[in-house]
Protein backbone atom coordinates (compact mmCIF):
# COMPACT_ATOMS: atom_id res chain seq x y z
CA UNK A 1 0.00 0.00 0.00
CA UNK A 2 1.40 3.79 -0.46
CA UNK A 3 0.59 6.25 1.05
CA UNK A 4 2.13 8.96 3.86
CA UNK A 5 3.60 8.80 7.23
CA UNK A 6 2.13 12.00 9.41
CA UNK A 7 3.88 14.19 11.95
CA UNK A 8 0.77 15.70 13.98
CA UNK A 9 1.22 17.92 16.15
CA UNK A 10 -1.25 20.80 17.76
CA UNK A 11 1.06 24.23 16.67
CA UNK A 12 3.64 25.09 18.91
CA UNK A 13 4.26 21.35 20.47
CA UNK A 14 7.64 20.95 19.23
CA UNK A 15 6.83 19.79 15.34
CA UNK A 16 9.92 21.82 13.99
CA UNK A 17 12.50 20.66 15.86
CA UNK A 18 11.42 17.42 15.15
CA UNK A 19 11.40 17.53 12.13
CA UNK A 20 14.62 19.43 11.80
CA UNK A 21 16.26 16.10 13.27
CA UNK A 22 14.63 14.03 10.60
CA UNK A 23 15.31 16.09 7.99
CA UNK A 24 19.15 15.92 9.77
CA UNK A 25 18.61 12.26 9.62
CA UNK A 26 17.65 11.93 6.03
CA UNK A 27 20.20 13.43 4.84
CA UNK A 28 24.56 13.41 5.42
CA UNK A 29 25.23 17.22 6.08
CA UNK A 30 27.04 18.37 9.03
CA UNK A 31 24.61 21.32 9.68
CA UNK A 32 20.57 21.63 10.22
CA UNK A 33 19.56 24.18 7.73
CA UNK A 34 15.99 25.44 9.22
CA UNK A 35 15.32 26.77 5.25
CA UNK A 36 16.48 23.32 4.06
CA UNK A 37 13.25 21.46 5.37
CA UNK A 38 11.83 19.76 1.98
CA UNK A 39 11.32 16.70 2.78
CA UNK A 40 8.36 16.83 5.43
CA UNK A 41 5.77 20.11 3.79
CA UNK A 42 2.81 20.67 5.68
CA UNK A 43 -0.69 19.45 5.46
CA UNK A 44 -2.44 22.05 3.68
CA UNK A 45 0.26 23.83 1.63
CA UNK A 46 -0.37 21.98 -1.21
CA UNK A 47 -2.74 25.41 -2.64
CA UNK A 48 -1.15 24.96 -6.14
CA UNK A 49 -1.56 21.08 -6.25
CA UNK A 50 -5.39 21.60 -5.02
CA UNK A 51 -6.56 24.31 -7.65
CA UNK A 52 -5.22 21.86 -10.04
CA UNK A 53 -6.81 18.62 -8.98
CA UNK A 54 -10.42 19.63 -8.18
CA UNK A 55 -9.90 22.27 -11.28
CA UNK A 56 -11.30 24.88 -9.23
CA UNK A 57 -9.42 27.45 -7.56
CA UNK A 58 -9.56 27.00 -3.53
CA UNK A 59 -9.40 30.89 -3.06
CA UNK A 60 -12.99 30.73 -4.62
CA UNK A 61 -13.88 28.58 -1.58
CA UNK A 62 -15.06 28.24 1.90
CA UNK A 63 -13.56 26.94 4.56
CA UNK A 64 -16.03 23.87 4.66
CA UNK A 65 -15.55 23.44 1.11
CA UNK A 66 -11.87 23.42 1.04
CA UNK A 67 -11.82 20.70 4.05
CA UNK A 68 -13.89 18.27 2.26
CA UNK A 69 -11.55 18.31 -0.60
CA UNK A 70 -8.24 18.44 0.96
CA UNK A 71 -7.90 14.80 1.41
CA UNK A 72 -9.21 13.78 -1.78
CA UNK A 73 -6.17 15.84 -3.64
CA UNK A 74 -3.83 13.72 -1.15
CA UNK A 75 -5.20 10.67 -2.53
CA UNK A 76 -4.89 11.34 -5.84
CA UNK A 77 -1.88 12.74 -5.46
CA UNK A 78 -0.78 9.83 -3.49
CA UNK A 79 -2.11 7.71 -6.38
CA UNK A 80 -0.02 9.77 -8.94
CA UNK A 81 3.57 9.05 -6.92
CA UNK A 82 3.52 12.34 -6.42
CA UNK A 83 2.69 12.54 -2.85
CA UNK A 84 5.91 13.24 -0.07
CA UNK A 85 6.50 10.32 1.98
CA UNK A 86 6.14 12.42 4.90
CA UNK A 87 3.54 15.24 5.96
CA UNK A 88 3.23 17.58 8.85
CA UNK A 89 -0.14 18.44 10.17
CA UNK A 90 -1.71 20.35 12.79
CA UNK A 91 -5.30 19.14 11.70
CA UNK A 92 -7.25 17.41 14.07
CA UNK A 93 -8.36 13.72 13.23
CA UNK A 94 -11.84 14.01 12.95
CA UNK A 95 -14.54 13.09 10.37
CA UNK A 96 -16.02 16.17 8.37
CA UNK A 97 -19.64 17.04 7.78
CA UNK A 98 -19.96 15.20 5.05
CA UNK A 99 -18.62 11.73 6.68
CA UNK A 100 -15.11 11.86 5.22
CA UNK A 101 -11.85 11.87 7.00
CA UNK A 102 -9.95 14.75 7.50
CA UNK A 103 -6.50 12.87 8.04
CA UNK A 104 -7.52 9.95 5.35
CA UNK A 105 -6.80 6.63 6.76
CA UNK A 106 -6.73 4.65 3.53
CA UNK A 107 -3.52 6.51 2.48
CA UNK A 108 -1.98 6.30 6.00
CA UNK A 109 0.95 4.27 6.86
CA UNK A 110 1.61 5.43 10.41
CA UNK A 111 2.07 8.50 12.42
CA UNK A 112 3.76 10.47 15.15
CA UNK A 113 1.52 12.54 17.76
CA UNK A 114 3.41 15.08 19.16
CA UNK A 115 2.04 16.70 22.49
CA UNK A 116 2.90 19.09 24.78
CA UNK A 117 1.27 21.00 27.88
CA UNK A 118 -1.21 23.43 26.89
CA UNK A 119 0.15 25.56 29.13
CA UNK A 120 4.03 26.15 27.58
CA UNK A 121 2.25 25.64 24.22
CA UNK A 122 -0.10 29.16 25.07
CA UNK A 123 2.64 31.39 25.02
CA UNK A 124 4.13 30.51 21.96
CA UNK A 125 0.81 30.30 20.00
CA UNK A 126 0.56 33.76 20.86
CA UNK A 127 3.44 34.95 19.61
CA UNK A 128 3.17 32.82 16.66
CA UNK A 129 -0.55 34.08 16.10
CA UNK A 130 0.35 37.94 17.35
CA UNK A 131 -2.47 38.13 19.62
CA UNK A 132 -2.37 38.06 23.60
CA UNK A 133 -2.58 35.27 25.74
CA UNK A 134 -6.26 35.41 26.89
CA UNK A 135 -6.94 35.15 22.80
CA UNK A 136 -4.95 32.30 22.84
CA UNK A 137 -6.16 30.30 25.30
CA UNK A 138 -9.73 31.09 23.84
CA UNK A 139 -8.68 29.64 20.43
CA UNK A 140 -7.14 26.76 22.47
CA UNK A 141 -10.20 26.12 24.38
CA UNK A 142 -12.68 26.45 20.61
CA UNK A 143 -13.61 23.39 18.96
CA UNK A 144 -14.48 25.04 15.64
CA UNK A 145 -10.92 27.08 15.39
CA UNK A 146 -9.53 26.34 11.63
CA UNK A 147 -6.03 28.04 12.30
CA UNK A 148 -5.28 31.42 13.02
CA UNK A 149 -5.32 32.98 9.97
CA UNK A 150 -8.12 35.40 9.34
CA UNK A 151 -10.29 35.62 5.87
CA UNK A 152 -9.01 39.21 4.99
CA UNK A 153 -6.24 37.94 2.98
CA UNK A 154 -5.51 34.85 0.83
CA UNK A 155 -2.80 32.42 3.05
CA UNK A 156 -0.28 30.78 1.15
CA UNK A 157 -1.73 27.90 2.99
CA UNK A 158 -5.06 25.98 3.04
CA UNK A 159 -7.61 26.24 5.23
CA UNK A 160 -6.53 23.63 8.50
CA UNK A 161 -9.17 22.61 11.00
CA UNK A 162 -7.09 23.30 14.06
CA UNK A 163 -9.76 22.84 16.60
CA UNK A 164 -9.23 23.33 20.33
CA UNK A 165 -6.29 21.47 22.15
CA UNK A 166 -8.25 18.85 24.14
CA UNK A 167 -10.64 18.34 20.64
CA UNK A 168 -7.25 17.99 19.08
CA UNK A 169 -5.62 15.72 20.99
CA UNK A 170 -8.67 13.22 21.61
CA UNK A 171 -8.88 13.11 18.38
CA UNK A 172 -5.57 11.92 17.68
CA UNK A 173 -5.50 9.39 20.69
CA UNK A 174 -7.98 7.94 19.51
CA UNK A 175 -8.46 4.01 17.85
CA UNK A 176 -6.59 4.91 14.22
CA UNK A 177 -6.49 1.98 11.39
CA UNK A 178 -2.92 3.05 11.08
CA UNK A 179 -0.01 2.75 13.93
CA UNK A 180 0.19 6.05 16.43
CA UNK A 181 3.31 6.71 18.19
CA UNK A 182 1.98 9.41 20.82
CA UNK A 183 5.64 11.41 22.19
CA UNK A 184 5.48 14.30 24.45
CA UNK A 185 7.36 17.18 24.26
CA UNK A 186 8.59 17.24 27.25
CA UNK A 187 10.14 13.28 27.42
CA UNK A 188 11.59 14.30 23.90
CA UNK A 189 13.47 17.50 25.83
CA UNK A 190 13.86 15.28 28.30
CA UNK A 191 15.86 12.92 26.91
CA UNK A 192 16.00 13.12 22.59
CA UNK A 193 18.56 10.67 21.49
CA UNK A 194 16.53 7.35 22.53
CA UNK A 195 12.87 9.43 21.68
CA UNK A 196 14.04 10.38 18.40
CA UNK A 197 15.18 6.20 17.84
CA UNK A 198 11.86 5.48 18.67
CA UNK A 199 10.09 7.64 16.12
CA UNK A 200 12.38 6.88 13.36
CA UNK A 201 11.94 3.20 13.74
CA UNK A 202 7.50 4.32 13.83
CA UNK A 203 8.34 5.87 10.56
CA UNK A 204 10.64 3.46 8.79
CA UNK A 205 13.52 5.42 8.98
CA UNK A 206 16.61 3.51 9.06
CA UNK A 207 19.37 5.75 10.94
CA UNK A 208 22.82 5.12 12.83
CA UNK A 209 22.54 6.11 16.65
CA UNK A 210 25.84 8.35 15.62
CA UNK A 211 23.94 10.32 13.21
CA UNK A 212 20.96 10.62 15.40
CA UNK A 213 23.27 12.03 18.14
CA UNK A 214 24.46 14.52 15.28
CA UNK A 215 21.17 15.32 14.91
CA UNK A 216 20.54 16.06 18.50
CA UNK A 217 23.15 18.19 18.95
CA UNK A 218 23.08 20.40 15.79
CA UNK A 219 19.70 21.63 16.17
CA UNK A 220 19.88 22.94 19.75
CA UNK A 221 18.13 26.26 20.46
CA UNK A 222 20.82 27.64 20.61
CA UNK A 223 22.04 27.02 17.01
CA UNK A 224 18.37 27.29 15.76
CA UNK A 225 17.98 30.63 16.57
CA UNK A 226 21.53 32.02 15.85
CA UNK A 227 20.56 30.77 12.43
CA UNK A 228 17.38 32.48 12.20
CA UNK A 229 19.32 35.88 13.56
CA UNK A 230 21.44 35.33 10.57
CA UNK A 231 19.57 33.79 7.80
CA UNK A 232 15.87 34.47 8.90
CA UNK A 233 13.06 31.22 8.77
CA UNK A 234 11.17 30.95 5.92
CA UNK A 235 8.26 29.20 7.47
CA UNK A 236 7.68 32.09 10.21
CA UNK A 237 4.60 33.51 9.78
CA UNK A 238 5.09 37.53 11.23
CA UNK A 239 7.71 39.63 12.53
CA UNK A 240 8.07 37.72 16.44
CA UNK A 241 11.06 35.04 15.97
CA UNK A 242 10.58 31.74 15.82
CA UNK A 243 12.71 29.47 17.95
CA UNK A 244 11.86 30.74 21.45
CA UNK A 245 13.36 29.09 24.51
CA UNK A 246 11.48 25.94 24.20
CA UNK A 247 11.65 25.83 27.67
CA UNK A 248 9.48 23.30 29.72
CA UNK A 249 7.52 24.52 32.74
CA UNK A 250 8.25 27.60 31.41
CA UNK A 251 4.34 29.03 31.85
CA UNK A 252 5.31 29.03 35.66
CA UNK A 253 6.71 32.64 35.26
CA UNK A 254 5.04 33.91 32.36
CA UNK A 255 1.41 33.05 32.84
CA UNK A 256 -1.14 34.93 35.54
CA UNK A 257 -2.69 32.67 38.01
CA UNK A 258 -6.17 33.58 36.33
CA UNK A 259 -4.89 32.47 32.65
CA UNK A 260 -3.09 28.86 34.59
CA UNK A 261 -6.79 28.42 35.76
CA UNK A 262 -8.30 28.99 33.01
CA UNK A 263 -6.49 26.55 30.53
CA UNK A 264 -6.85 23.54 33.60
CA UNK A 265 -10.03 24.18 33.67
CA UNK A 266 -10.65 24.20 29.89
CA UNK A 267 -8.60 21.16 29.47
CA UNK A 268 -8.59 19.24 32.30
CA UNK A 269 -9.72 16.10 31.60
CA UNK A 270 -7.17 15.99 28.88
CA UNK A 271 -4.31 17.25 30.69
CA UNK A 272 -4.73 14.50 33.52
CA UNK A 273 -5.12 11.79 30.67
CA UNK A 274 -1.59 13.23 29.46
CA UNK A 275 0.06 13.63 32.78
CA UNK A 276 -0.06 17.65 32.62
CA UNK A 277 -2.33 17.52 35.73
CA UNK A 278 -2.48 15.29 38.91
CA UNK B 1 -30.99 41.37 -20.51
CA UNK B 2 -28.33 43.13 -23.28
CA UNK B 3 -25.73 40.47 -24.65
CA UNK B 4 -22.53 41.26 -23.16
CA UNK B 5 -18.83 41.14 -24.47
CA UNK B 6 -16.41 38.19 -23.17
CA UNK B 7 -12.52 37.89 -24.80
CA UNK B 8 -14.14 39.36 -28.26
CA UNK B 9 -17.04 36.61 -28.14
CA UNK B 10 -20.89 37.89 -28.10
CA UNK B 11 -22.28 36.45 -24.98
CA UNK B 12 -26.16 35.77 -24.21
CA UNK B 13 -26.90 34.64 -20.31
CA UNK B 14 -29.61 34.16 -18.32
CA UNK B 15 -27.51 34.89 -15.19
CA UNK B 16 -26.39 38.40 -14.90
CA UNK B 17 -23.32 39.15 -15.75
CA UNK B 18 -23.17 42.61 -14.14
CA UNK B 19 -19.11 42.24 -14.06
CA UNK B 20 -19.11 42.64 -18.30
CA UNK B 21 -19.08 44.69 -20.68
CA UNK B 22 -22.44 44.94 -22.86
CA UNK B 23 -21.68 43.88 -26.49
CA UNK B 24 -20.62 46.72 -29.24
CA UNK B 25 -20.00 44.79 -32.02
CA UNK B 26 -21.70 43.58 -34.93
CA UNK B 27 -25.11 41.40 -35.19
CA UNK B 28 -23.51 38.09 -35.33
CA UNK B 29 -25.07 35.65 -33.59
CA UNK B 30 -24.26 34.85 -29.57
CA UNK B 31 -21.05 32.99 -30.00
CA UNK B 32 -21.91 31.47 -26.32
CA UNK B 33 -25.21 31.00 -25.05
CA UNK B 34 -25.40 30.58 -21.11
CA UNK B 35 -28.94 29.06 -19.79
CA UNK B 36 -30.25 27.88 -16.48
CA UNK B 37 -31.88 24.24 -16.39
CA UNK B 38 -33.14 22.39 -13.19
CA UNK B 39 -32.09 18.69 -13.74
CA UNK B 40 -28.01 18.43 -14.60
CA UNK B 41 -27.07 15.54 -13.71
CA UNK B 42 -23.82 12.73 -15.31
CA UNK B 43 -24.76 10.25 -16.51
CA UNK B 44 -23.63 6.88 -18.20
CA UNK B 45 -19.86 6.78 -19.28
CA UNK B 46 -19.20 9.94 -17.34
CA UNK B 47 -15.53 9.91 -15.53
CA UNK B 48 -15.12 11.58 -11.90
CA UNK B 49 -12.18 14.00 -12.29
CA UNK B 50 -12.11 15.58 -9.20
CA UNK B 51 -14.75 15.64 -6.20
CA UNK B 52 -15.81 18.85 -7.90
CA UNK B 53 -15.99 18.07 -11.72
CA UNK B 54 -16.95 15.10 -13.92
CA UNK B 55 -16.18 14.64 -17.77
CA UNK B 56 -18.78 13.46 -20.06
CA UNK B 57 -18.24 11.13 -23.21
CA UNK B 58 -18.47 14.00 -25.66
CA UNK B 59 -15.67 15.76 -23.34
CA UNK B 60 -18.77 17.94 -21.62
CA UNK B 61 -17.36 19.31 -18.33
CA UNK B 62 -19.49 19.24 -14.91
CA UNK B 63 -18.58 21.22 -12.36
CA UNK B 64 -20.63 20.91 -9.38
CA UNK B 65 -20.18 23.50 -6.23
CA UNK B 66 -23.17 21.90 -4.01
CA UNK B 67 -23.91 24.80 -2.01
CA UNK B 68 -23.89 27.40 -5.20
CA UNK B 69 -24.45 25.74 -9.13
CA UNK B 70 -23.73 23.13 -11.03
CA UNK B 71 -22.87 24.07 -14.41
CA UNK B 72 -22.29 21.90 -17.68
CA UNK B 73 -20.27 23.35 -20.56
CA UNK B 74 -20.48 21.25 -23.82
CA UNK B 75 -18.34 22.59 -26.49
CA UNK B 76 -17.57 26.55 -26.97
CA UNK B 77 -20.91 27.28 -27.45
CA UNK B 78 -23.30 26.50 -24.24
CA UNK B 79 -23.32 26.43 -20.87
CA UNK B 80 -26.14 25.15 -18.84
CA UNK B 81 -26.42 26.51 -15.08
CA UNK B 82 -28.77 24.78 -12.43
CA UNK B 83 -28.50 27.27 -9.68
CA UNK B 84 -28.73 26.36 -5.91
CA UNK B 85 -28.05 30.12 -4.72
CA UNK B 86 -30.11 33.03 -6.72
CA UNK B 87 -28.79 33.35 -10.24
CA UNK B 88 -27.91 37.01 -9.34
CA UNK B 89 -25.16 35.83 -6.35
CA UNK B 90 -21.96 36.52 -7.40
CA UNK B 91 -20.90 33.12 -5.84
CA UNK B 92 -21.95 31.66 -9.08
CA UNK B 93 -19.93 33.87 -11.14
CA UNK B 94 -16.62 33.17 -9.24
CA UNK B 95 -16.93 30.05 -10.60
CA UNK B 96 -18.33 30.84 -14.25
CA UNK B 97 -15.88 33.40 -14.60
CA UNK B 98 -13.03 30.70 -13.13
CA UNK B 99 -12.99 27.62 -14.25
CA UNK B 100 -16.07 27.73 -16.05
CA UNK B 101 -14.51 30.34 -18.62
CA UNK B 102 -11.22 28.50 -18.97
CA UNK B 103 -12.95 25.25 -20.09
CA UNK B 104 -14.73 27.48 -22.75
CA UNK B 105 -11.19 29.26 -23.63
CA UNK B 106 -9.79 25.59 -24.03
CA UNK B 107 -13.20 24.56 -26.39
CA UNK B 108 -12.95 27.45 -28.66
CA UNK B 109 -8.90 26.84 -29.31
CA UNK B 110 -7.32 29.79 -27.27
CA UNK B 111 -5.42 28.61 -24.33
CA UNK B 112 -6.80 30.39 -20.65
CA UNK B 113 -3.56 31.87 -18.80
CA UNK B 114 -3.41 32.02 -15.06
CA UNK B 115 -2.58 35.45 -15.46
CA UNK B 116 -3.66 38.69 -14.55
CA UNK B 117 -2.59 41.26 -16.93
CA UNK B 118 -2.10 45.18 -17.99
CA UNK B 119 -1.34 47.50 -21.09
CA UNK B 120 2.34 48.94 -20.71
CA UNK B 121 5.06 49.93 -23.22
CA UNK B 122 2.16 49.16 -25.96
CA UNK B 123 1.90 45.88 -25.16
CA UNK B 124 -0.22 43.84 -22.58
CA UNK B 125 2.23 42.84 -19.42
CA UNK B 126 1.07 39.30 -17.46
CA UNK B 127 1.62 38.51 -14.29
CA UNK B 128 1.34 34.65 -13.90
CA UNK B 129 1.99 32.39 -11.21
CA UNK B 130 -0.22 30.12 -8.44
CA UNK B 131 -3.13 31.76 -6.29
CA UNK B 132 -2.04 33.41 -3.46
CA UNK B 133 1.42 34.92 -5.16
CA UNK B 134 0.11 38.63 -5.57
CA UNK B 135 -1.06 38.83 -9.29
CA UNK B 136 -3.58 40.60 -8.45
CA UNK B 137 -2.21 42.77 -6.25
CA UNK B 138 0.92 43.17 -9.07
CA UNK B 139 -1.93 44.18 -11.69
CA UNK B 140 -3.48 46.36 -9.45
CA UNK B 141 -0.62 48.23 -8.44
CA UNK B 142 0.45 48.90 -12.11
CA UNK B 143 -3.36 50.09 -12.75
CA UNK B 144 -3.14 52.38 -9.98
CA UNK B 145 0.25 53.60 -11.61
CA UNK B 146 -1.81 54.69 -14.83
CA UNK B 147 -1.90 51.18 -16.77
CA UNK B 148 -5.37 49.99 -18.27
CA UNK B 149 -6.05 46.87 -16.81
CA UNK B 150 -7.01 43.53 -19.59
CA UNK B 151 -7.85 41.17 -16.99
CA UNK B 152 -7.68 39.68 -13.64
CA UNK B 153 -7.02 36.50 -13.06
CA UNK B 154 -7.57 34.80 -16.52
CA UNK B 155 -6.64 35.89 -19.94
CA UNK B 156 -6.76 34.04 -23.32
CA UNK B 157 -3.67 33.25 -25.65
CA UNK B 158 -5.25 33.36 -29.29
CA UNK B 159 -2.21 32.02 -31.12
CA UNK B 160 -2.98 29.27 -33.57
CA UNK B 161 -2.16 30.73 -37.45
CA UNK B 162 -1.01 33.75 -35.83
CA UNK B 163 2.81 34.90 -36.71
CA UNK B 164 2.47 36.67 -33.03
CA UNK B 165 0.20 35.74 -30.39
CA UNK B 166 -2.29 38.54 -28.83
CA UNK B 167 -3.88 38.22 -25.74
CA UNK B 168 -7.72 38.71 -25.02
CA UNK B 169 -8.79 41.07 -22.16
CA UNK B 170 -11.29 39.74 -19.93
CA UNK B 171 -13.94 42.14 -18.19
CA UNK B 172 -12.94 45.62 -16.14
CA UNK B 173 -12.88 44.11 -12.99
CA UNK B 174 -10.65 43.21 -10.31
CA UNK B 175 -10.95 40.71 -7.20
CA UNK B 176 -8.91 41.60 -4.36
CA UNK B 177 -8.75 40.53 -0.83
CA UNK B 178 -9.39 43.14 1.81
CA UNK B 179 -5.55 43.61 2.47
CA UNK B 180 -4.91 44.14 -0.54
CA UNK B 181 -7.33 46.78 -1.54
CA UNK B 182 -6.62 48.51 1.46
CA UNK B 183 -2.69 48.67 0.89
CA UNK B 184 -3.84 49.76 -2.54
CA UNK B 185 -5.82 52.41 -0.80
CA UNK B 186 -9.02 50.99 -2.72
CA UNK B 187 -12.06 50.89 -0.89
CA UNK B 188 -14.09 47.89 0.15
CA UNK B 189 -16.91 49.66 1.80
CA UNK B 190 -19.96 48.54 -0.71
CA UNK B 191 -17.98 46.28 -2.71
CA UNK B 192 -19.76 43.04 -3.64
CA UNK B 193 -18.06 39.88 -2.30
CA UNK B 194 -17.12 37.36 -4.51
CA UNK B 195 -18.32 34.89 -1.72
CA UNK B 196 -19.91 35.65 1.37
CA UNK B 197 -17.68 34.58 3.73
CA UNK B 198 -14.64 35.68 2.24
CA UNK B 199 -13.33 39.13 1.99
CA UNK B 200 -12.39 39.36 -1.04
CA UNK B 201 -13.96 41.84 -2.82
CA UNK B 202 -14.76 42.76 -6.46
CA UNK B 203 -13.55 46.59 -7.91
CA UNK B 204 -15.05 47.57 -10.44
CA UNK B 205 -12.39 49.58 -13.65
CA UNK B 206 -13.74 52.57 -14.91
CA UNK B 207 -14.38 52.25 -18.79
CA UNK B 208 -11.07 54.68 -19.40
CA UNK B 209 -8.77 52.46 -17.40
CA UNK B 210 -10.21 49.26 -19.22
CA UNK B 211 -8.45 48.05 -22.54
CA UNK B 212 -11.25 46.08 -24.47
CA UNK B 213 -9.53 45.08 -27.30
CA UNK B 214 -6.72 41.96 -27.77
CA UNK B 215 -3.04 43.12 -27.51
CA UNK B 216 0.57 41.61 -28.60
CA UNK B 217 2.27 40.82 -25.32
CA UNK B 218 5.87 42.91 -24.15
CA UNK B 219 6.31 40.45 -21.04
CA UNK B 220 5.21 37.45 -19.04
CA UNK B 221 6.10 37.53 -15.58
CA UNK B 222 6.17 34.43 -13.53
CA UNK B 223 5.79 34.92 -10.37
CA UNK B 224 7.44 32.70 -7.60
CA UNK B 225 7.78 31.98 -4.32
CA UNK B 226 11.08 32.11 -3.09
CA UNK B 227 12.51 32.88 0.34
CA UNK B 228 15.60 34.81 0.00
CA UNK B 229 17.33 37.70 2.41
CA UNK B 230 16.69 40.15 -0.27
CA UNK B 231 12.98 41.56 -1.41
CA UNK B 232 12.55 39.74 -4.46
CA UNK B 233 14.71 38.60 -7.30
CA UNK B 234 13.93 38.70 -11.39
CA UNK B 235 15.43 35.72 -13.32
CA UNK B 236 14.70 35.43 -17.08
CA UNK B 237 12.64 32.22 -18.27
CA UNK B 238 14.25 30.93 -21.73
CA UNK B 239 13.99 27.73 -24.16
CA UNK B 240 13.04 24.53 -22.53
CA UNK B 241 12.58 26.23 -19.28
CA UNK B 242 9.75 28.20 -20.91
CA UNK B 243 8.19 25.28 -22.30
CA UNK B 244 7.69 23.62 -18.84
CA UNK B 245 6.01 26.82 -17.37
CA UNK B 246 2.46 24.75 -17.48
CA UNK B 247 1.28 26.62 -14.57
CA UNK B 248 0.80 29.64 -16.22
CA UNK B 249 -2.53 27.68 -18.01
CA UNK B 250 -5.48 28.47 -16.20
CA UNK B 251 -6.28 24.67 -14.87
CA UNK B 252 -4.04 22.85 -17.18
CA UNK B 253 -4.39 19.62 -15.86
CA UNK B 254 -8.49 20.09 -16.56
CA UNK B 255 -7.77 20.98 -19.76
CA UNK B 256 -5.43 18.15 -20.52
CA UNK B 257 -8.19 15.71 -18.81
CA UNK B 258 -10.35 17.07 -21.65
CA UNK B 259 -8.22 16.33 -24.61
CA UNK B 260 -6.25 19.88 -24.82
CA UNK B 261 -2.77 18.58 -23.73
CA UNK B 262 -1.81 19.73 -27.88
CA UNK B 263 -3.76 23.40 -27.09
CA UNK B 264 -1.48 23.60 -23.75
CA UNK B 265 1.54 22.71 -25.87
CA UNK B 266 1.75 24.30 -29.00
CA UNK B 267 0.31 27.51 -26.90
CA UNK B 268 3.05 27.24 -24.58
CA UNK B 269 6.24 27.06 -27.29
CA UNK B 270 4.17 30.01 -29.12
CA UNK B 271 4.90 31.83 -25.49
CA UNK B 272 8.32 30.49 -25.48
CA UNK B 273 8.73 31.49 -29.06
CA UNK B 274 7.60 34.97 -29.22
CA UNK B 275 7.28 36.63 -25.55
CA UNK B 276 10.14 37.65 -23.21
CA UNK B 277 9.76 35.72 -19.71
CA UNK B 278 11.22 36.60 -16.32
CA UNK B 279 10.40 34.44 -13.69
CA UNK B 280 9.91 36.99 -10.23
CA UNK B 281 10.83 35.31 -7.14
CA UNK B 282 9.42 36.71 -4.12
CA UNK B 283 8.57 35.95 -0.86
CA UNK B 284 4.75 36.26 0.38
CA UNK B 285 3.25 39.32 1.69
CA UNK B 286 2.18 42.64 0.23
CA UNK B 287 5.51 44.38 1.40
CA UNK B 288 7.59 45.56 -1.90
CA UNK B 289 4.88 45.77 -3.84
CA UNK B 290 5.65 49.45 -5.13
CA UNK B 291 9.26 47.93 -6.01
CA UNK B 292 8.05 44.86 -7.57
CA UNK B 293 5.77 47.48 -10.34
CA UNK B 294 8.87 49.32 -10.81
CA UNK B 295 11.56 46.72 -11.31
CA UNK B 296 8.90 44.63 -14.11
CA UNK B 297 8.71 48.71 -15.16
CA UNK B 298 12.63 48.67 -15.65
CA UNK B 299 12.51 45.32 -17.03
CA UNK B 300 10.13 46.38 -20.22
CA UNK B 301 12.66 49.44 -20.39
CA UNK B 302 15.36 46.99 -21.05
CA UNK B 303 13.07 45.02 -23.15
CA UNK B 304 12.47 47.37 -25.81
CA UNK B 305 16.18 48.89 -26.57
Amino acid sequence: MSGVYWLASYPKSGNTWLRLMIEFCLGDADVADINGMDNIPLYGAERSSFDEYVGVAASDLTAAEVLAWRPEVLRARVRDGKAPRMLKTHDARVRLPGGGELIPSDVSLGAVYLVRDPRDVVSSLARHLDVDVDQAISFMADDRTLMGKSYRRLSPQLWQLWSGWSRHAESWLAPADFPVLTVSYERMRGNPEPVLAEILAALRIPCSEQRIKAAVAATTLDRLRAQEDRDGFRERPGAARFFSDGLVGGWRGRLSTEQVWRIETDHAPMMRRLGYLP
Amino acid sequence: MADKQLMGWRVRSAVPLPDLLDWTGDDRDPDIRIRLADDLSDGAGWCRFSPAVWIGPANEMLLRIPDVAAFLVEGGNLVTIQPVMPVDAPDIRAFLLGTVLAVLCFNRGVLPLHASAVEMAGGAVLVAGNSGLGKSSLAAEMHRRGARLLSDDLCALDFQGREQPLVWPAFPRMKLWRDSAEHLGLPTGGAEQSRAELEKYHIVVASDGFRAEPSPISLLVVLERHFTPQPFELVPIHGLAAMQQRHVVHRWRLGEALGHGALIFHGLAALARSVPMVGLRRPDGLGHLSALADAVTAQLGLGRE
